[in-house]
């Protein structure tokens, strides 16, 4: 039954996620915006067209889409990211290395997908993503153990379920979602709607993408914003939001959480002005301190 | 008497026929370096065999020899373990090796690189077997010469020349502090065998810290790695892999053999580990990224590789000491594995870069370009190298990165001390950054020379490599994937071997979430597949932003894929840029831009280059006048040292 | 074992005999008796013993110490033409003196060198011998009496090694007295390039070649 609420969340939510962010930042810059689903029938018809691509590609440009959604799916389905009972839970799955490292793969295939092509804003897009893992890796690496170490055991689907002490919560859950704006490519670190290919990071990886290719990728980025809120959301107020009794009612307050973050990152959007890529550093160092320290409490306070 | 057929005796019988292969190498007929290359590839199989065989000791004790010391070879599990790791990456390079060596024709004959290749084996072989601390010295300096003599075989440039002589220096230096360590530890243990020395507290801190200066300088750990990445390029490409993959984790078996399973015990030894190993492994990466020659990243690699091992063995000896057994076998397992599976992908990496280099001529990146199209089989086989380097699941670094981190974490979770379980998680941390300037590097490595446009005439013309040197790749490829996929196996192998005693901590279904993703992957393509019906795919050139055809001269290069990364420590060296624009006048048509990026260390210019400045002041001013050119003069100091050392001797 | 003792002094004496001769082929004779003692104290060490390394080892001793190298440098000096050492420094007289200060000083304080369980006084007098060979080696002009003076030192090690432990590996030993063979008859065939392109062989003459 959770694992059925499991399942229909991981498919309705991240949709729903990128339909509200975007009406939200419509609203907040004061224009009616499009439709609230206008981002599904976008892809939806990016998903029937043909596509293009260029002669320089190789097999990885082609196999990029497939490998990054299937990761994305994969670590959506074994992460209790919704609240609701993952899959295979407790079998060590959700390993947090596991997780990461398979996102680093997933980004090992999109920088040399974007470097295939021979365009020079692939190469741009490329170097900037991998500089920006750089900075990203260990802050959410040392906050989401920080987070583990009470219960124990390095697998997620297990460790964000159990109780966390609220000052480490607090920490470690503010240091991740800081970390993953900047995963994730959004404000203030990237705009993913920018016209100008100079400032892109996200966006210049895949310009050449076009099509159904396009549109894998866009699920999976619609897909892995949601699971970084989900577990953000499972951080801090993993403790509030679950009950016991009841899978329904934790599965429905969670996703309500994470429309409630996406409704506030699209009032982030709204408001804030991109930084300075020579400034992105020190944004991200902001995390990286909050996970040194969330790691500082967890290990040292008794 | 029944002659068993043991490990030792296998181990043996692989030195002797590479020890045969050797002279047979310099002979003048063409065949005869055929043979040396057919007699080191069965050598490499017997020693593969030693691998599996149970261990035990042989013992020679020559009527006329060295006093009271035996010829002695024990084989234990540790030593049975280094065989396989020589034996498999021998292999790959001894199969390897003639279609590479064909192309080095006319810059140096392919006896000499047999003879000195198949001298390297068999040295390697007899420093993990040899029982005690003399025959392990003969066969270290033999390792030492005759890879010496491998990095010099293009003798003819002048660049190889100077690697050769530094690399000489570096290992005459490390062998100094080795076999300085071992006399003192003879004379406080009184044996010779490695299986006596037995020194506790006090007594261990004077030998363990000689006898570990002298192996970080073989293993090219920090501070001491400078050579390395000088050394490494300079050898053949199969030469290199041998010496990355294999030569420095002889080192790695002592600093096991002695301080981490032996029993050199100090208290100091595990946090020395754990810091030279973190700051090896972050300085290793952060200067391969700073490199734009294929094979001078893949030796700085080397350097990150020996960090990764040298951390997990501090780990587990700071583990054991607080009686955490579990972390402590995690740990272990993590440095043994990682030793294991760095060997297999190093191996991996140098072999395709030397079919770049065979086929298009140069391994700089800047040069490459586009090789995934004409050179497909080592583009794949690259590509699984720099993933498995990467530690991207399933393959096998991974594996053994995977057994570090939860080394770690249990570390923070389980430490007697606060202070302890901070610094195991903030290592975990440390680790991630490591890997993520590791991915960042590989991108590079293998997103500048492999895809894209060919940067270069002889990129363009380049060809896939000969069969055999395909099927080494391929080889160890496939070894990269089954090490990381049979990782549990791997784990049972260890606990059967005695080097861990917790029975099985591998928590992973690698194997079933690999298929899952495989059929996910799968499912996606066919459904791609349904949606494309009556939807052609357009091939199409790459966006140009209308200025029509894009050149290969537009595309990002090594050294600006790696900037920003590069100037975010810029405060470990002196990254500088110089830009020229020719034709100033015409701002928006200038006839000529160069842009050239330099960097120097500070480690280096700061801390090395001063020290040999004073020493070259110092002799020029004191030495000068001493060295008069005199013999008397010289007869005359000789006299009066060996009269004070003789007084000295005498009043103490 | 008394016996060993007075062959130690014996090669100890010629030495000092070599310090006070400057005539080339005299001090070869006392080159040549040394290497006799010297092979005579293991032929009959080894005799004792029954240990045929060490017999062995002694008649190799003798063939090439006290035969071959003398033989040898006797017919390079007969072809250099040189039949006496003028030496440079302290003369004969002087450095005898030495020598024998160092052979009395040496031998009372033979406890700083012995190993134990060896005779005392055999280890002083063997590092007297060594002293002596490098107080040789600085009292000589021409090069061929400095090479004289590097064997008398060689001697010298050779017999403190052999009257101190219970023996050196013969292998080893077999190997150093060949290394050594090779060596003479190299510096020999340099010597003879030397004398050839600098029409002499006075090692006073040579010191602008440091640069």
């Amino acid at each position: 039954m959770s694992l059925a609420i499991h399942i229909v969340l991981l498919i309705a939510l991240p949709l729903l996620l990128s339909c509200v962010i975007r009406k939200t930042k419509a609203l907040m810059q004061g224009r009616p915006g499009p439709p609230l689903f206008q981002p599904i029938f976008d892809l939806v018809k990016r998903f029937r067209k043909g596509e293009t691509v260029s002669s320089t590609a190789s097999w990885i440009f082609r196999a990029n889409p497939l490998v990054g959604l299937s990761i994305a799916l994969v670590v959506a389905m074994v992460v209790p990211w919704t609240g609701a009972e993952p899959l295979a839970r407790g079998s060590g799955t959700a390993d947090l290395i596991l997780i990461v490292y398979l996102l680093a793969m997933a980004r090992f295939f999109s920088l040399l997908a974007a470097l295939d092509t021979g365009s020079a804003f692939g190469g741009l897009g490329a170097s900037r993503e991998a500089a920006l893992a750089v900075l990203i890796e260990p802050s959410i690496l040392v906050s989401l153990s920080a987070v583990a170490l009470a219960s124990g055991t390095m697998d997620l689907s297990v460790a964000l379920q159990s109780p966390v002490r609220g000052t480490v919560a607090l920490l470690s859950g503010s240091a991740f979602l800081l970390a993953a704006l900047a995963e994730l490519s959004r404000m203030p670190v990237d705009d993913p709607t920018t016209h100008l290919e100079l400032t892109m990071i996200h966006e210049a990886t895949i310009l050449e993408n076009s099509g159904r290719n396009l549109a894998l990728i866009e699920t999976t980025v619609a897909l892995r914003t949601a699971v970084f809120f989900g577990v953000g959301v499972q951080i801090l107020l993993g403790k509030a939001l679950r009950s016991p009794d009841n899978a329904i009612v934790s599965a429905a307050s969670s996703a309500a959480a994470i429309l409630m973050l996406g409704c506030l990152l699209g009032v982030l959007e709204g408001i804030a002005v991109k930084l300075n890529w020579r400034r992105v550093p020190s944004f991200v160092a902001f995390s990286t301190a909050l996970a040194v320290m969330s790691a500082f409490v967890a290990a040292v306070g008794a | 008497m029944t002659m068993q057929f043991h490990a030792p005796e296998a181990a043996i019988t692989a030195i002797l026929v590479w020890g045969a292969a050797c002279p047979i190498g310099l002979l003048r007929p063409p065949g005869a370096a055929r043979v040396a290359a057919l007699l080191s590839i069965a050598a490499c199989g017997l020693c593969l065999t030693a691998a599996f065989l149970p261990g035990g000791i042989v013992a020679v004790r020559p009527p006329i020899g060295l006093a009271g010391v035996a010829i002695g070879f024990r084989v234990d599990s540790l030593s049975r373990w280094f065989l396989g790791l020589i034996g498999v990456v021998g292999l790959a390079a001894s199969i390897y090796s003639p279609g590479y060596l064909k192309h080095l024709r006319g810059r140096a004959r392919p006896g000499f690189v047999w003879s000195g290749l198949t001298l390297l084996f068999a040295s390697m072989a007899g420093v993990a077997t040899a029982q005690n601390a003399i025959v392990f010295f003969a066969f270290w300096e033999m390792m030492a010469i005759s890879s010496f003599l491998l990095v010099a075989t293009e003798h003819e440039r002048q660049s190889v020349r100077r690697a050769a002589f530094i690399y000489l220096g570096a290992t005459r230096i490390g062998s100094a502090f080795l076999m300085a360590g071992f006399l003192w530890a003879h004379a406080s243990t009184g044996s010779w065998n490695f299986h006596d020395w037995i020194l506790r507290g006090s007594d261990a801190s004077g030998p363990a810290a000689l006898i570990l200066v002298g192996l970080l300088v073989k293993a090219g750990s920090w501070p001491f790695h400078l050579w390395l990445p000088i050394a490494h390029p300079a050898a053949p490409s199969p030469v290199s892999a041998v010496m990355s993959g294999v030569m420095i984790k002889t080192a790695i078996y002592a600093v096991f053999r002695l301080l981490v399973m032996g029993g050199v015990e100090a208290p100091w030894i595990g946090w020395t580990l754990v810091a030279a190993g973190a700051i090896s492994a972050f300085w290793g990466v952060l200067f391969a990224l700073l490199q734009h020659d294929m094979k001078r990243l893949l030796a700085y690699h080397s350097v990150e590789n020996i960090g990764l091992i040298l951390l997990a063995a501090g780990v587990s000896l700071v583990a054991r000491q607080a009686s955490l057994t579990a972390v402590s076998d995690l740990a272990l397992a993590a440095g043994l594995f990682h030793t294991l599976n760095h060997g297999v992908f190093k191996a991996l990496l140098f072999l395709c870069a030397g079919t770049v280099d065979a086929n298009a001529h140069t391994v700089e990146l800047d040069r490459l370009g586009g090789l995934i199209q004409r050179m497909p089989w080592t583009a794949a086989t690259f590509f699984v190298g720099s993933a498995a380097i990467c530690a991207l699941p399933p393959l096998n670094g991974f594996a053994s990165e995977w057994l570090l981190y939860r080394g770690l974490f249990q570390l923070g979770a389980s430490g007697p001390s606060g202070e302890i379980r901070l610094v195991g998680l903030l290592l975990l941390g440390w680790v991630g950054l490591v890997g993520a300037l590791a991915l960042a590097c590989f991108a590079k490595a293998f997103g500048i020379s492999f895809v894209g446009q060919p940067r270069s005439k002889e990129a363009s013309h380049a060809k896939e490599g000969e069969p055999a040197m395909v099927g080494a790749s391929v080889f160890l490829a496939v070894l990269c994937a089954a090490l990381g996929l049979g990782a549990p196996l791997v784990w049972d192998a260890m606990h059967g071997l005695g080097f861990v005693r917790t029975p099985q901590a591998w928590t992973l279904p690698i194997l079933p979430l690999t298929l899952v993703g495989a059929l996910s992957m799968a499912l996606i393509w066919l459904g791609m597949r349904q949606l494309a019906r009556g939807r052609p795919t357009r091939t199409y050139i790459t966006w140009d932003c209308g200025f029509g055809a894009l050149t290969p001269r537009a595309q990002y290069t090594a050294t600006s894929f790696a900037q920003p990364i590069v100037r975010l420590f810029g405060a470990l060296y002196r990254y500088e840029m110089e830009v020229v624009v020719e034709g100033h006048g015409r701002r928006h048509f200038p006839t000529e831009i160069r842009a050239e990026s330099s960097h120097e260390a500070y480690l280096e210019s700061k801390v090395y280059s001063p020290a040999l400045g004073t020493v070259i002041k110092l002799s020029e001013g004191l030495i000068m006048r001493l060295q008069a050119g005199s013999i008397h003069q010289y007869l005359l100091f000789m006299v009066l040292t060996l009269g004070l050392l003789l007084w000295l001797g005498g009043v103490l | 074992m008394a016996t060993f003792q007075e062959l130690v002094g014996l090669a100890a004496m010629a030495s000092l005999w070599m310090l006070g001769i400057t005539r080339v082929r005299s001090m070869l004779w006392g080159l040549g008796a040394q290497g006799a003692a010297l092979g005579a104290l293991l032929l009959f060490r080894g005799i004792n013993n029954g240990s045929i390394g060490e017999t062995l080892l002694g008649c190799a001793v003798i063939a090439v110490k006290a035969i071959a190298i003398p033989v040898f440098l006797n017919w390079s000096a007969c072809r250099l033409h040189v039949v006496r050492d003028r030496g440079v420094g302290l003369g004969p007289g002087l450095a005898m003196l030495a020598g024998a200060l160092i052979v009395v000083l040496c031998y009372f304080k033979s406890g700083w060198f012995s190993a134990a369980g060896s005779v005392s006084g055999n280890a002083g007098l063997a590092i007297a011998t060594v002293l002596m060979g490098l107080i040789i080696m600085m009292t000589r002009r021409l090069a061929l009496g400095m090479l004289i003076g590097f064997l008398v030192l060689d001697n010298g090690i050779f017999s403190y090694a052999f009257t101190q432990t219970p023996g050196i590996p013969v292998v080893i030993e077999l190997g150093v007295l060949f290394d050594l063979f090779m060596g003479v008859l190299l510096a020999g065939m340099v010597l003879f390039r030397v004398s050839r392109s600098f029409e002499h062989m006075d090692v006073l003459e040579m010191r602008e070649l440091h640069e």
